[in-house]
């Protein structure tokens, strides 16, 4: 029976990939659905075998079907949608997937193809070298934290090594709650062993047989597919009682969020996970001490611990010089928004933010010029065309108020109403803001007053001092980032667009 | 503490603590099950689960109502969960929320993590990516 790939993750289905696999199917064809490679602009990707690897057929509607069997697959005729050979597609070939370097090739639930692709070759190193020396080797990588705060992920796993504890846990922050990032979504939906095995390697190197994975609500589909991947570990005994022969122990548990954007911040995840509201804690202690049910816990997020098994396979040097200066390794950037080439693209720290959304993302979706875009979630800034030559590194984007954050990156072209985006940021806090402390609970709420002031041309020049006024109080005295950085988009865009806050309100 | 108030959905809530073995930090899993079968989180059952739990009502509530996901009533049967987070902002969501407005009840997510194929949507548990007023239209009637 002839074989055809039709892709299973939420991008893809969210635009048809199901309807197309059912039609496939009736067509007499084998259906393997497989991992997303993450370029969203193809999807669904259709792709087969043929003898020089694989054929893809691109946004395939469930109508194209069978017009694909009768003509494309026969090679009678060049179809519109048929994009060669995958391996040849540019928008791959410049990239440097280190993670995702076998997302699409494989059945995400399949520990077959997982293995066949190299996969728990860095558990089994981990083994070799004992508990120290993988955390001196995740050290030595250089390895910094994925969900934002890019904390070096080797300082955290000493200091939770060194704890004696009857019990610690392994936390996977899987609460991608960002907009404009989905890069653990495809993790998820792609490649979930590559994060079963890195919860694996942390489990073994701070001493910890239990882990958790906090996935957010809105990813039911990530759930069902590493719910899957989770059974089949256990079928391996990849997970369980005496891993492989090794002694080791390690189960994973999935916890559903429930819609709350604080719970991506650590703290708060932990109460969560315990059943509670999702308030954020004071630190110290850390979580690495004192984290969930009062336990030593290390909470990372999914490509921070995706990336793991690599650096045990491969080496702390390999990684570590992938990258560059501090930011070492390679990074899953999501091009989103209004852009023309949206998807995901891994590459290795240091190309220009220009270089990604010009000569991967092809400009904007609406094919009008870009106005700005904002990197690194909602708490990260927008950045002008003027500095879009700054290299993607933490240290560099740090330099011109930028962060790099998770990696998200949104497109928006000059039809965007920038003090309209100022005042959603206000919005977000006052919604998404868990309330424990003052500075943000009550300044998202005045921000916004004063951005409408603002606007509607009240006492301008005096607001515009209160307001920096209030960025101060939240910056300085809120207990995590979502209230600290929440002036952040705001200062960005009152930096390079001034005067769209001020021409608004002197027309009024 | 015994709870003395009757309801019909008693049984249902009983048997989504005892699948979760009665266990506190299990409450958000609890509130999933309640809802995933009926629709909502009664407020009858706030007491209920307390009890189940060996908690305090007022732990109930406060979880409960923390949390975006959990509503205390039905959710109309034509809503739509729309993202208006920054990456659909760009794609005109807003714009389109307001016209949806008008024939549907229009619910707000921050972000379904489908932001390259903005703007997107929710409807009974999947998502849709490109959607437009038109999309959505022929999804709902398929779906009513």
């Amino acid at each position: 029976m002839k074989i055809v790939y039709v892709p299973r993750d939420t991008a893809s289905v969210s635009v048809g990939a199901d309807e197309v696999a059912d039609n496939f199917a009736t067509a007499g064809f084998k259906v393997i659905r497989n991992g997303s490679r993450g370029a969203a602009w193809l999807e669904p990707l259709v792709e087969i075998d043929t003898p020089d690897g694989r054929v893809g057929f691109s946004c395939v509607r469930p109508q194209d079907v069978a017009g694909l069997v009768d003509n494309d697959f026969q090679n009678n005729a060049p179809h519109l949608r048929d994009v060669g050979l995958i391996k040849n597609i540019d928008y791959f070939k410049k990239q440097n997937r280190q993670i995702f370097a076998y997302a699409g090739d494989t059945d995400p639930v399949s520990i077959a193809d997982y293995i066949q692709y190299g996969g728990f070759l860095g558990l089994k190193k981990a083994l070799e070298l004992g508990a120290e020396n993988t955390v001196n080797m995740v050290f030595d990588s250089g390895l910094r934290g994925r969900g934002g705060a890019a904390f070096p992920t080797g300082i955290k796993w000493r200091t939770c090594a060194a704890i004696e504890a009857k019990q610690k846990y392994v936390v996977c922050n899987a609460d991608e709650g960002d907009g404009g990032t989905f890069s653990d979504r495809l993790l998820m939906e792609s490649n979930p062993f590559a994060l079963i095995e890195g919860m694996l390697i942390c489990g073994l190197a701070i001493g910890a047989n239990k882990g958790y994975i906090y996935l957010r609500s809105e990813y039911p589909l990530s759930k069902t597919i590493l719910t899957e991947a989770i059974a089949n570990a256990y079928k391996a005994n990849y997970l369980g009682k005496n891993i492989a022969n090794s002694g080791l122990d390690f189960v994973i548990e999935i916890r559903i969020g429930a819609g709350a954007y604080i719970c991506g911040e650590e703290t708060s995840l932990l109460n969560s996970i315990e059943g509670k509201r999702g308030v954020v804690r004071a630190k110290p202690p850390l979580p690495a001490i004192e984290g969930l049910f009062g336990q030593p816990t290390i909470i990372n997020n999914v490509i921070t611990l995706a990336s793991v098994p690599d650096i045990l396979a491969k080496g702390a040097a390999y990684y570590a010089a992938l990258g560059s200066g501090k930011s070492t390794g390679t990074l899953p950037f999501q091009l989103a928004g209004n852009v023309k080439r949206g998807g995901l693209v891994e590459v290795e720290f240091g190309l220009t933010l220009r270089q990604l959304i010009e000569d991967f993302g092809g400009g904007t979706y609406s094919g009008r010029p870009i106005k700005a875009v904002q990197v690194g979630g909602p708490l990260g800034s927008y950045i002008h065309p003027d500095e879009f030559d700054t290299p993607l590194d933490y240290e560099s984007f740090a330099a011109i108020d930028g962060a790099i954050g998770h990696g998200g990156i949104i497109v928006f072209d000059d039809t965007a109403d920038m003090a309209a985006q100022a005042r959603f940021a206000f919005t977000f806090c006052e919604v998404e803001s868990c309330g424990k402390c003052t500075p943000c609970r009550i300044g998202a709420t005045r921000g916004g007053e004063i951005l409408d002031d603002i606007s509607a041309g009240k006492n301008v020049e005096a607001n515009f001092e209160l307001l920096d006024d209030l960025f101060e109080t939240m910056e300085l005295g809120s207990l995590c980032a979502m209230g600290g950085l929440t002036p952040k988009p705001v200062r960005s865009l009152l930096k390079h667009f001034a005067d769209e806050f001020i021409d608004k309100g002197k027309v009024l | 503490m015994v709870t003395l108030n009757i309801y019909p959905e008693m049984a249902m809530v009983k048997s989504a603590c005892q699948a979760c073995a009665n266990k506190p930090d299990m409450l958000l899993e609890i509130f999933h099950i309640i809802q995933a079968n009926l629709g909502y989180v009664p407020v009858k059952a706030y007491q209920q689960i307390a009890d189940a739990l060996n908690i305090s009502r007022a732990d109930v509530f406060g979880v409960v109502t923390f949390y975006h996901d959990f509503n205390n009533s039905k959710q109309a049967a034509n809503t739509i969960t729309l993202c208006q987070s920054e990456a659909c902002q760009s794609m005109g969501s807003a714009k389109l929320k307001t016209q949806l407005e008008k024939s549907y009840t229009v619910k707000t997510v921050y972000c379904l993590g489908n932001c390259a194929l903005a703007p997107s949507a929710s409807i009974g548990g999947k998502t849709y990516g490109r959607v437009d007023k038109q999309r959505l239209e022929a999804i709902m009637e398929a779906g009513l």
